[in-house]
């Protein structure tokens, strides 16, 4: 017991001597939180503020392809978003180099007699490699909309085999074809009535802002617990090492004393975050809440820490630990699903979850500050928290033991 | 300059390992990303619950077009229970087949065939819809063109010539057997990619960062080496001690574009994706010459780790690498200017970030102290 005070005492001196390291220890996190965010919603804002621009190359020049890319600008859903302009494949070209474009549509010449017989044809998609992000949105758009052509082929082609057989004029045929065509076109564009959309509200859940928040709160506590005990950590000679063994000293002690400095450091911090969320009322918690939030950030703090030190113990070469300890956090934090929702992961991946301490972690305050659950299980997160503290102990006794 | 090659090869002999694990490690965790990605994309499953109260030949047909499509996961359940899960996000949306249906289908009734359920936090709906509607108005075209021909059929007096379900079969088999409407999505000035797996995912920006990281970790070796006991006999030696760390950081350098050029080299064979040689080479010379000057003002090699890794993740997200970062780059091009990434991601060679770094270089090897010990 008595290192480990000795040593905690050494972290406070550390922490006053390092004053200054602290505040950009606790400013990262919340610079790195920020500046994603403010990626996402500048992201989010150009495709706002303009209509995406795009050319149509006819190269057919048919009723057929006049009538789709008629359509293409009139639809309400696609004319919001973009903003379609027939000219030449020159014109196109040299607009995407100035950057007035960000793709061109091009139909083929022949693209309508293929279509009715049956050949396989292809539109193109010129993309400007400057905005790429933008063409595969376009691409998305078209593809949807080449995925309702091509239904309505298969079966205009249907319709043409079947009309053969009947006392028609190849005119008339053709005339019925083309009726056909433009009706199905009419059925695609208004393809959004066979669905009467319904948003189910749930009085308790608030909007995703508020999940991002929680999330964005997670992810910044889970960085100090690695910055912090990265700070507490000290590279010691070996001379060093060896002086401190002679006097007893154990890794574990040392470790131990790095826990408990982060973890109250960090707690101090977390805390503050909360209550400030509390005050310009992002959350609201009552009084029973506070004590099942300290207990599950606690037992996520320990696992978490017991983690990394576990990292510490096995990999020596400082580089390569902190690698392994940043791309751990990166995964805990993926698991924890303060990212993405876990809702999306692949299966095998949900599979997993149930023993992921960050997912139940944040599972459960998630339901606690949000949804207003007053009940959060705690024993599956107590249960891995001393299985990993457990770990550490004997991984640690363990190299204690093949050394001596 | 031959000995010092000597002197740094006997070095890396001892450090072989970590010397080539930091060497390779972009390139590596690259490839791992992008493929980690990959798997993923296509392993991404949304859970999407499918409502329907009357089983006929349609609703089963729907399902089961639903449930072979691969990023969904279709639960089917009551609409009582679907809500719920809905309320509770375990559901992403929920779909309700009209009871009417197949009835509506057949006649030829296009409105209100479904009924979509979705919250505030289902981020996967608009595409499940699209999936959805692009299903059912599968099926619709094919009732429709079975009936159209069944109407054209007795206007030439030959009623009931071919069955409805003769029809619709007909009409599977050509969309099958067909793959007849393609699009393809190339960038101009590019060579043709015909890889359907495109994707939005910016793999030089990956790759970049990697090598941010990798260079700053690799040029420790001045925090070590200016501590060194040797320090002081360099005042008996032919070189000064700037020259030393210019010439191996010269020697550290051109050991990372070896490794990029096989990077190029790789890149352009798996992934096809390529570069100009002139950029590589500016981008190189400007981060290891950055990472070169940052080491110098630092005395614990741990301390600089951590700024290191700092670093790499704020200019990471600044250049796109986790969410794309063109509205940024619009709105702030300033910023973009200080990006040590930016030139090399735009095809470019230097920006202002390069020029303050060289006008760093020159300071440090102009400044005073051209003594030979200090630096």
């Amino acid at each position: 017991m008595k290192p480990i005070h000795l040593f905690l005492e050494q972290h406070v001196k550390k922490a006053g001597r390092k004053w200054y390291a602290l505040p950009l220890l606790l400013l990262f996190p919340v610079l790195i939180i920020g500046l994603l965010a403010l990626v996402a919603v500048t992201f989010l804002n150009q495709e706002d503020e303009e209509a995406i621009k795009i050319g149509l190359v006819d190269q057919d020049e048919s009723e057929e392809t006049e009538m789709v890319s008629d359509l293409l600008s009139d639809t309400e859903e696609l004319g919001s978003l973009l903003e379609i302009t027939p000219m030449s494949e020159e014109e196109a070209e040299e607009n995407i180099k100035n950057n007035e474009l960000v793709s061109y549509i091009v139909f083929p010449e022949g693209f309508t007699n293929d279509l009715y017989n049956g050949n396989a044809t292809e539109i193109s998609l010129i993309g400007n490699p400057n905005q790429p992000t933008n063409s595969y949105i376009v691409k998305e758009l078209i593809d949807s909309v080449s995925r309702h052509i091509r239904a309505a082929q298969a079966n205009i082609l249907t319709m043409n085999k079947y009309a053969k057989d009947l006392p028609m004029t190849d005119g008339q045929r053709n005339q019925f074809v083309f009726g056909q065509f433009k009706d199905f076109l009419l059925y695609t564009m208004s393809r959004d009535q066979m669905v009467k959309e319904h948003e189910v509200t749930n009085q308790a859940t608030e909007a995703p802002v508020y999940y991002f928040m929680l999330g964005g709160w997670f992810v910044v506590v889970t960085i100090w617990l690695l910055g912090f005990y990265t700070f507490f950590t000290d590279e010691r000679t070996s001379g060093m090492k060896q002086r401190m063994r002679l006097y007893g000293v154990r890794d574990i002690q040392l470790i131990c004393a790095k826990i408990i400095s982060t973890f109250m450091l960090a707690g101090v911090f977390t805390a503050a975050l909360l209550w400030l969320f509390q005050i310009i009322d992002i959350v609201e918690l009552y009084v029973e809440d506070v004590g099942r939030i300290i207990s599950l950030m606690s037992m996520y703090n320990f696992s978490f820490l017991a983690c990394l030190a576990l990292i510490e113990t096995i990999v020596h070469a400082p580089k390569i630990k902190l690698l392994v300890q940043c791309c751990f956090t990166f995964i805990v934090l993926l698991l924890s699903g303060a990212i993405i929702p876990v809702l999306y992961y692949p299966s095998y991946i949900q599979q997993l979850l149930p023993y992921s301490f960050s997912t139940q972690a944040f599972h459960w305050v998630k339901e606690v500050v949000l949804n207003d659950r007053f009940f959060a299980e705690m024993l599956p997160l107590g249960v891995m928290m001393f299985v990993s503290l457990a770990t550490l102990l004997a991984v640690s006794w363990l190299k204690e033991r093949v050394r001596t | 300059m031959k000995d010092i090659v000597i002197t740094r090869l006997m070095r890396f002999k001892k450090q072989a390992l970590s010397l080539s694990f930091w060497l390779l490690f972009p390139l590596l965790m690259t490839l791992l990303v992008v493929y980690g990605f990959e798997q993923m994309k296509t392993d991404v499953n949304v859970p999407v619950g499918v409502v329907a109260d009357e089983s006929s030949v349609e609703t089963d047909g729907l399902m089961e077009e639903m449930k072979k499509t691969e990023f969904i996961r279709l639960v089917e359940t009551e609409e009582a229970a679907a809500k719920n899960q809905l309320e509770k996000h375990q559901l992403d949306s929920v779909f309700k087949v009209s009871p009417d249906f197949s009835d509506d289908i057949a006649e030829g009734r296009h409105r209100h065939l479904l009924d979509s359920y979705h919250s505030n936090q289902s981020f996967a709906y608009v595409p499940v819809k699209e999936m959805v509607i692009s299903y059912v108005q599968e099926d619709f075209y094919r009732s429709r063109a079975a009936k159209v021909l069944d109407r054209l059929s007795a206007k030439y007096g030959e009623e009931g010539k071919w069955s409805r379900e003769e029809i619709i079969n007909t009409s599977k088999e050509i969309q099958q057997e067909q793959d007849l409407l393609d699009v393809s999505l190339q960038m101009s000035g590019e060579p043709s990619n015909n890889d359907d797996s495109a994707m939005p995912l910016d793999i030089w920006a990956i790759w970049a960062s990697f090598t941010l990281l990798a260079t700053l970790l690799l040029f420790d070796w001045i925090i070590q080496e200016r501590h060194a006991g040797v320090r002081p006999r360099f005042a008996f030696m032919r070189y000064s001690f700037k020259h030393y760390l210019l010439l191996n950081g010269v020697l550290y350098l051109m050991l990372s574009l070896v490794l990029n050029a096989v990077t190029m080299v790789l890149f352009e064979a798996v992934l096809q994706k390529t570069i100009s040689m002139g950029t590589m080479f500016a981008f190189q010379l400007t981060i290891s010459l950055g990472a070169f000057l940052l080491a110098h003002l630092f005395k614990r090699a741990f301390a600089y780790y951590m700024v290191s890794f700092a670093i790499t993740l704020v200019i990471a997200v600044g250049s796109g690498t986790i969410l794309p970062n063109q509205g940024l780059i619009q709105q702030f091009p300033w910023l973009m200017q200080l990006n040590p990434l930016q030139p090399f991601l735009e095809d470019g060679y230097v920006n202002l970030f390069s020029i303050v770094v060289v006008g760093g270089a020159l300071f440090w090897y102009l400044k005073r102290g051209t003594s030979r010990v200090t630096s």
